[in-house]
Formats: structure tokens, C-alpha cells, sequence
């Protein structure tokens, strides 16, 4: 089933407004953006929350808004589910109540329900009322609401941003779960780079009330040099031991020591490496603590901000930032060998679905 | 304290007129309560003054206000002055701005946004409404029906304006306390009644301040 999800307007919000036109047809899509500028007032626009003041929104063909015939279809009708950063469960009813409040009656419908509440691991909590809920469990139920009344896309506002670091690395699972298994179309919001491109591989970027994309993580990050977007390495990895607080990590041809805490049953995780944390060497290193060293060649060197995002192909691309000073002193260019050094306790590991 | 036939049939007309107004101004109250809870829009606080003069005005001239509206010389041809309906319009009217202030309490306390995931999950806005704010808000508006019943039960000024004191018809407890304290010696009898009509009120207001509790202890949301 085509779910092409269209959009081109003009929003207003106060006196500022935003011009955001897309085409987004990847299974999953991230939105970044840094905080004030609009990501929530364009998601609540798709979902009929709010009117654009011009424009047309459309799912294959079917028009959701066009301010030229005056279509505007009610949130109720439009079946694109959102869900809050603050959850906004409903107070006065159970965890169950909540979850089947916009599922259609039939046994269809039900059997969804159960495949979500089992997915999301919510049995235990089903008889429970939201007050009793931790953050955590709450956003797990918001996204079960969300997803048991079978939306055709679902648009999660920041929906981790409310948790700390923990929470956050036991819930992104889940939210790859819900896109691998559901195979619902995703519109995620953040500021979290790192959230983002563990769910989505195409993102777009709103700044200075425009939108660019949907592109991809590295082009998106490149293109922009003005050092805004977080610039961050993520690689797939396979575990290959995990013992003593270490763990051995195998990123295709590449080998990782990580000091991360990893349950040992884990076989596989998301590799996160801040460009920050990476150190380049160009000569002879003699004895050095620092347990990641991987031969690399320079394939470009990119102005970043204030500093240089120097992309490396070391079998896999790694991205490491450096001073202009010291891409000069190194000599740092094209074709140009270098060492990359990786601290082990810079190696930040996260689950995989 | 056995009550005399006239004291229990005075007690019965307050009970019956206290319920009749408050189920008269049921509606309507939850209604302003509910428009007056939403934010920002022109002519609110004109609103908000109008329908809280009943609080503020002499009952005495309300009971002259409802007496020119309804009454013989009525604008609408609708005369029911002095008539039970009419101590129970007198007594809704007093109660009204307390069952209009707590409504608009409650639903300012239920987040708004609360609907809005309710938009997105299907509910239409009136079904939003019905289903998610009206019983959020419950127990303040419960709270308001309360104390509207017992301000109607308590009404002395535009009742006997309004539907005068008549036995059997719109005599109520206030009305005969205050005839019995007319007569020499009345005070002693009307010293029952009294007490009676404090014990009603405490009631009421317990219920009402257990109700209070309720609506503090029913959030929702992250926090």
C-alpha cells in the first residue's frame, strides 16, 4: 500500500513562519531541528492539530489539506497517529483503556492490540492506572495507544526526551521493534542526533523556518558546515566477546574495545563514537594507553564550524573532528595515512531492536 | 426534636425546591462553566462579571429582577410568580455563579491537550468533550452542584420576593425559621429549625470538600 506522505506550506506560530515542503516515502524519516523551530507546530499540522495558512498535505493521493479548495479533513479522519513528548495518557483510565481507546471494534482490531501490548511488553501493566506508570513505561504505553489504532503513519514527537540516558537506551528497542515489525511509516522529531539515526535513515532538517531533505545522516551533517547539526559516528556492530567490562566489537572488517556495560546475551548493538572523541595521529606512537588504534586513510577534510570534520575510510567511514591548527601541523588532506585512536570508554554502545 | 407536621413539610418543600433548581441550572452552569474555562476570547470577562452578579447583588433584588422577568408583567408572557417552580427558579439563580465558578475551576484543570491526543486517536470533538474532559472535571462540578443546592436550600431574600411564603407551597425551612422568630417567644422554637438547617449546610459542605480532595489527587500527564 502506497503511504507517501506529502507536504507543501506555510505555517504560522505567532509572528514567525515556516516553509516546509517534503516527499517522504523511506519507512522510517527523522525530523532535527534545533529547539523553537517548529518541528511540533509541523508535526501537529499533519496531523490536522493545526491549519497551515497555505498549502496541501496528502497521503498518495488522497488530499488531507489543500488551502486552494479549502479541503481540511479532521484529525479524527485522517488515522496518522502522534505521540506526545508528555505521553498525555488519559488519567482517569487504565493502561488497557488507554491503549484500545482508538482501536475499531472487530477481532481484527483486538488481535493488533494484543500483538502491540505483547511487542511492547505491557501485559503486566495493563490493569494499571497512568498515575502509577513511570516515565518509561508511559511513553511504552503512549506509543501502544498510538499504534493499536492501525494509523497509516505515525509521528513521534521527542517522544524519549523526557527520560534520562537509561531509559532512553532501553526504549529505542522498542521503537526499532515497533518500525521493523509494524512497518508503519515513521516521522520521528528530536534534537537527539544519536536517537535519530538509530531509527532512521533518511532525516530532515528544519532551521531558520526552512526545511532541507530528506536526506541522508552523512550528506545532511556535511553539506551543513555551519556546525549546527551534532556530527556523531554510528556503526552496526556484532559482539565478539563480552567479559571483565569489556567488549569486543566487530564493525565489519574494523574491531572495537568497548568498556560500555553490555548485557552479556546482547549479539549485536549500535555503535555510537562522538568525532570529538576521536584522536588522529600521523606519526610513530610508542607505548599509549588508548585501546582503539585503527589504520585509516584520509578521504576529505571538511570546514565544521570552527573546527574540521576529517572523514577517514578505515574500512568503515569514520568522521573525527579536529582544530584547523592541528589539520595543518599533521598535514592532514587527501590520501593522507593516518592512526585513529579511540578511547575504550568513548565506544558508547546501544541495543539493537 | 420531633418536628411539628408544618416544620417537616417546610423541611420537605426546601429539600424538593434545593434539587428542582439545582437540576434547572444543571445544564446551563456546566455549559458557562465550561465557556468560561476556555482561554482568550472576546467579551469573556463581561460574561464572567454578568453571571456572577447573582452572588454579589441583594438576593432581595434578584427576587425583584426574576418578578419583572417572569412574573405578571412578564416581557416573555411567562408568569410563574408564586408558585413552587418559582422558589425553585429563585434558589437556582443564587446558586448558579457556584456551580458556574467550580465548573470553570474543573475544566481549567483538566489539560487541554488531553483532547487534542484524543482528536488524533479518532474522538470526535464532541466525543472528546464527553469522554475525556467532562470526566476529568467531574468531581469539581459535582463539587459545584453541592454547594448550588446548598445555597438554594439556604435562599431567604429572592424567594420571598419572588414566590413569597406560602404553606405547603413555597414555604421553605429559612422562610418558616424567620416566620416563627416573628411570633413573641418564637426563638425558642426556631432554635430546632436552626440547628437543622447548620446540619444540612455542614453536610453539604463536607461532601463538597471530599470532593475537592478528589479532583486534587486526579492528575495526569508526566510529572
Amino acid at each position: 500500500m502506497n503511504s507517501t506522505l506529502s507536504f507543501d506550506l506555510e505555517l504560522h506560530r505567532g509572528d514567525r513562519s515556516i516553509i516546509a515542503a517534503a516527499t517522504l516515502d523511506a519507512p522510517s524519516t527523522g525530523l532535527l531541528g534545533p529547539s523553537g523551530s517548529g518541528k511540533t507546530t509541523l508535526l501537529h499540522a499533519i496531523a490536522g492539530l493545526i491549519s497551515p495558512s497555505r498549502g496541501r498535505i496528502q497521503i498518495a493521493d488522497e488530499v488531507l489539506f489543500d488551502s486552494k479548495t479549502g479541503i481540511d479533513v479532521p484529525p479524527e479522519k485522517r488515522r496518522i497517529a502522534l505521540v506526545f513528548q508528555d505521553g498525555r495518557l488519559f488519567p482517569h483510565w487504565s493502561v488497557k483503556r488507554n491503549i484500545m481507546v482508538g482501536t475499531a471494534a472487530g477481532s481484527e482490531a483486538t488481535n493488533l492490540a494484543d500483538e502491540v501490548i505483547q511487542l511492547l511488553e505491557l501485559s503486566p501493566l495493563l490493569s494499571r492506572m497512568p498515575d502509577t506508570l513511570s516515565g518509561g513505561e508511559m511513553q511504552r504505553v503512549a506509543l501502544a495507544r498510538a499504534l493499536a489504532m492501525k494509523p497509516r503513519w505515525l509521528l513521534l514527537d521527542e517522544p524519549l526526551s523526557a527520560l534520562d540516558t537509561r531509559l532512553k537506551k532501553r526504549i529505542l528497542p522498542f521503537l526499532i521493534r515497533v518500525r521493523d515489525y509494524f512497518k508503519i511509516p515513521i516521522l520521528h522529531v528530536s534534537h537527539d542526533v544519536g536517537e535519530l539515526i538509530s531509527v532512521s535513515d533518511t532525516l530532515l532538517h528544519l532551521t531558520g523556518n526552512r526545511l532541507t531533505g530528506p536526506s541522508s545522516y552523512q550528506d545532511l551533517l556535511l553539506q551543513n558546515s555551519s556546525g549546527e547539526i551534532e556530527a556523531m559516528n554510528m556503526l552496526t556492530a556484532t559482539v565478539e566477546t563480552n567479559q571483565q567490562g569489556e567488549v569486543l566489537l566487530r564493525c565489519g572488517e574494523m574491531e572495537l574495545v568497548s568498556t560500555a556495560k553490555l548485557d552479556p546475551q546482547c549479539r549485536s548493538a549500535t555503535v555510537r563514537i562522538a568525532p570529538s572523541e576521536i584522536a588522529l595521529s600521523t606519526g610513530s606512537l610508542g607505548d599509549i594507553s588508548i585501546r582503539n588504534r585503527i589504520e585509516g586513510k584520509v578521504t576529505k577534510v571538511h570546514p565544521w564550524g570552527r573546527s574540521c570534520l576529517v572523514e577517514i575510510d578505515a574500512k568503515e567511514r569514520i568522521l573525527a573532528e579536529c582544530t584547523v591548527e592541528s589539520c595543518r601541523e599533521l598535514g592532514l588532506e587527501e590520501g593522507r595515512m593516518v592512526t585513529i585512536l579511540i578511547k575504550a570508554s568513548a565506544v558508547h554502545l546501544y541495543l539493537n531492536g | 426534636m420531633s418536628l411539628s407536621a408544618a416544620e417537616m413539610e417546610a423541611l420537605a418543600i426546601s429539600i424538593r425546591v434545593a434539587l428542582l433548581s439545582t437540576a434547572i441550572v444543571a445544564i446551563p452552569g456546566v455549559f458557562l462553566g465550561w465557556i468560561l474555562a476556555i482561554p482568550r476570547w472576546r467579551g469573556r470577562a463581561l460574561v464572567d462579571a454578568l453571571v456572577m452578579l447573582p452572588l454579589v447583588l441583594p438576593p432581595v433584588v434578584v427576587g425583584w429582577a426574576l418578578l419583572m422577568l417572569l412574573g405578571g408583567r412578564s416581557p416573555f408572557g411567562i408568569d410563574i410568580a408564586f408558585t413552587g417552580l418559582a422558589a425553585a427558579v429563585a434558589g437556582g439563580v443564587v446558586g448558579l455563579p457556584l456551580l458556574i465558578r467550580a465548573s470553570r475551576i474543573g475544566f481549567e484543570s483538566v489539560d487541554s491537550r488531553l483532547e487534542e491526543a484524543a482528536r488524533t486517536l479518532g474522538m470526535k470533538r464532541l466525543e472528546a468533550f464527553f469522554k475525556i474532559s467532562l470526566p476529568l472535571a467531574a468531581p469539581a462540578i459535582g463539587q459545584g452542584l453541592i454547594l448550588c443546592m446548598a445555597r438554594s436550600m439556604g435562599e431567604f431574600g429572592a424567594t420571598i420576593t419572588f414566590a413569597g411564603a406560602i404553606p405547603g407551597s413555597t414555604r421553605t425551612l429559612p422562610l418558616m425559621i424567620h416566620e416563627q422568630l416573628q411570633a413573641p417567644g418564637g426563638d425558642q422554637l426556631a432554635m430546632r429549625l436552626v440547628i437543622f438547617s447548620a446540619l444540612i449546610s455542614l453536610a453539604a459542605m463536607a461532601t463538597s470538600e471530599w470532593l475537592a480532595r478528589k479532583v486534587r489527587s486526579r492528575k495526569g500527564g508526566l510529572r
